[in-house]
């Protein structure tokens, strides 16, 4: 119960807050920045795999949100809206930038901390995460984002669905095919790095 | 014997010179306004289009010229339609429309006392409002109420005309009745509340909605009873929050939230703090 | 290859097909990945995947971000750039002798509509409105309405580096617009900033502007 109260409370700040930059009070905008911020970096985080371009292009949703807010219909939450902005600005920020090389270098991400304490296997574990990224990163955009959203963000497949304005059948039926297509670019990889 | 004009007019009182120099201003302004139409085919190579209709638009404007309706919104109208590639007789059919709607227009702002004088005529923007509004499908019976009750409290057509536009946008988001829309209307009017606040009902109806707040209840206890009771949208929004969510919230992704750090905007309406509850 | 690594890329088939791995047999792919170079290298990087798929943290999640108060600053100033910014523009004032003046406009046969217009915007205040929109694909999105006659082709939006294109145009306050966006010399759409939009008589949609 006291979740949910929390909860309620909340939302009615969010409601509060979006009806007043509605109204012309643009400085109640800062209580959703201030909200959402670390995740909209995290997320950013998670697509690009740089710090500077994460924040760039993190700053950039949060203005499209703003100049989107009268589209938003208040009797839904505004976090999947807010999500499915940045999916979109994502995706373009993420071809733009430019080499293949670029992307997949840019793994200097601070990761949540391995529990693993022995130095060869966190060597190892840095090694397998960078060839997953660069895995991730032949998926087609349509598999690669749900990836991302799924594995790198951990969001629910439900979130996954309202965020990419997708069926939770579609999520899981992309999300099958973009583990199969992982497994088969490493597996090929694996094979390739054992030839002589 | 002959007399030139010059001569006569030598001859003629203050008075008179005046209404002469108005008859002359009548005749030039009635040559010019049918110009519009003509000059619109003489510049415009698109207008060529349209050549097989100029008979039709001809009559029509005309007839707005002989109703004192404001022919440059007219041109705008055909303006528009030959920009949106409409077919000449569609594009008949839509002048008509909008000479009537106009018309009507002017009849409503007459009946209300602001229609203006023949020196000192209505503003083509004022017609324009009222038409935009009757297009929108507000009732000529409510706009009409409404500019008579601002003029009946002296309060000028602004008002009535900014009420109109708020209760052409809660429409929008709302299944409005006529009689609570002209309740609403009438209770802005006499709310004190600057007009260019009049438009955040919808949104005051919006918020009400998300909450799971009914049609009825919004309407009724939320917006009319505010209103009579002297309070405004501070208030309403206030109620609105106040009001227990009727559903419960499905439960929040895995995802972590920033905690507040803003002051509640309750708090920015208010002034001061207000107590958790 | 032996019978557990078998057992594995049976186990890494289901998986795929999005039957899980239960917890025990998660740790036992886990464990045998590590000590098998065959298994490490085939399914070493997928391991982040299986663990978040059996309910543990896949390890891949960037840590919670915080950033500094500089960034909102940063938002703010970027987002509250005037969508409306006023400026003083020239009026025109309300003839006060209109009586003894119509009869020297009545000579000025071409000003005559022009001059009664000129009543219309007597003490109106001139403000540049941004108009904006989002068609990231387009390749011309032009802006069209009463405000300058629905000439096509005259006010030309700039697509900026998000996509988004963008004009700003002068309009005089206390007035009622309506106007809609040209995409692409052939569609013509309201715009979805509108608070409302009206039947334009032509059987599609106008956008309603009031200032």
């Amino acid at each position: 119960m006291k979740e949910i109260g929390a909860e309620g409370t909340e939302r009615a700040d969010e409601l509060d807050a979006i009806g007043e930059v509605l109204r012309g009070n643009k400085d109640a905008f800062r209580h959703i920045v201030d909200r959402y911020k670390g995740l909209v970096v995290k997320l950013s985080l998670s697509f690009l795999g740089n710090r500077e371009e994460a924040e760039e292009a993190a700053q950039e949703i949060f203005l499209r949100v703003y100049r989107s807010l009268h589209r938003f219909s208040l009797d839904k939450k505004l976090l999947p809206w807010l999500y499915s902005i940045a999916v979109n600005h994502l995706r373009t920020a993420y071809g733009r930038m430019r080499t293949r090389e670029e992307r997949t270098a840019a793994v200097e991400v601070e990761l949540t901390a391995s529990e693993e304490s022995d130095p060869q296997r966190l060597v190892l574990e840095d090694y397998e995460r960078s060839s997953l990224r660069q895995a991730v990163d032949t998926l087609p955009s349509t598999l690669r984002e749900v990836i991302v959203l799924y594995y790198y963000q951990e969001m629910r497949i439900e979130t996954i669905g309202a965020v990419l304005n997708i069926g939770v059948e579609n999520v899981k039926s992309r999300l099958f095919r973009g583990r199969q297509k992982l497994r088969e670019t490493l597996q090929k990889d694996a094979t390739l790095e054992s030839l002589p | 014997m002959k007399t030139s004009i010059t001569a006569k007019c030598r001859s003629l009182s203050p008075t008179s010179m005046i209404l002469f120099a108005s008859l002359m201003l009548m005749a030039v302004a009635s040559t010019s306004w049918s110009d519009l139409l003509g000059s619109w085919y003489a510049s415009d190579p698109r207008a060529a289009v349209y050549s097989d209709a100029r008979a039709e638009f001809s009559r029509i404007f005309s007839q707005a010229a002989r109703e004192h309706v404001p022919q440059q919104i007219l041109l705008n109208k055909l303006r528009e339609g030959e920009a949106k590639g409409v077919p000449a007789n569609t594009l008949v059919n839509s002048l008509r429309f909008e000479l009537a709607l106009l018309s009507r227009a002017k009849v409503i702002l007459g009946r209300a006392g602001f229609g203006g004088t023949f020196l000192s005529p209505v503003a083509d923007e004022t017609v324009k409002d009222v038409e935009v509004y009757l297009r929108s499908g507000l009732p000529d019976q409510l706009v009409s109420n409404l500019l008579s009750a601002s003029a009946a409290r002296h309060a000028g057509k602004q008002a009535a005309l900014a009420a109109c536009g708020a209760i052409m946008d809660l429409r929008a988001v709302a299944p409005m009745e006529d009689a609570d829309s002209l309740q609403i209307g009438k209770l802005l009017l006499a709310s004190g509340l600057p007009p260019s606040g009049y438009g955040s009902l919808a949104l005051v109806y919006g918020l009400g909605k998300s909450r799971g707040l009914s049609h009825d209840a919004l309407v009724h206890d939320i917006i009319i009873n505010t209103l009579r009771s002297g309070g405004g949208l501070a208030i309403m929004n206030r109620k609105i929050v106040s009001t227990p969510i009727s559903e419960p919230l499905p439960p929040s992704p895995a995802a972590q939230l920033v905690p507040k750090q803003h002051p509640s905007t309750r708090e920015l309406v208010s002034g001061k703090k207000i107590n958790n509850r | 290859m032996n019978e557990i690594c078998q057992r594995v890329d049976a186990a890494i088939r289901e998986w795929e097909h999005g039957d899980i791995p239960g917890t025990q047999n998660l740790f036992f792919i886990i464990n045998h990945s590590r000590t098998c170079a065959r298994c490490g290298r085939s399914y070493g990087a997928l391991l982040p995947l299986l663990r978040r798929d059996a309910g543990e943290p896949s390890g891949l999640a960037p840590a919670d971000q915080t950033c500094s108060t500089d960034f909102t600053n940063s938002v703010m100033r970027r987002a509250t750039r005037a969508k409306v910014l006023r400026f003083s523009g020239s009026t025109m004032q309300t003839a006060k002798w209109a009586l003894p003046l119509a009869g020297c406009l009545a000579l000025l046969l071409g000003l005559g509509g022009l001059i009664l217009q000129a009543h219309m915007h007597s003490t109106a205040e001139r403000v540049m409105v941004s108009f904006r929109f989002e068609a990231p694909s387009a390749s011309q999105v032009s802006l069209a309405g009463d405000f300058n006659g629905w000439r096509v082709g005259e006010l030309i939006l700039k697509q900026g580096q998000s996509g988004v294109w963008e004009i700003a145009v002068p309009l005089h306050t206390g007035a009622i617009y309506t106007y809609d966006f040209l995409i692409d010399g052939q569609q013509w759409i309201p715009d979805p900033h509108s608070e409302t939009q009206v039947d334009d008589g032509f059987g599609g949609l106008a956008s309603v502007l009031r200032l």
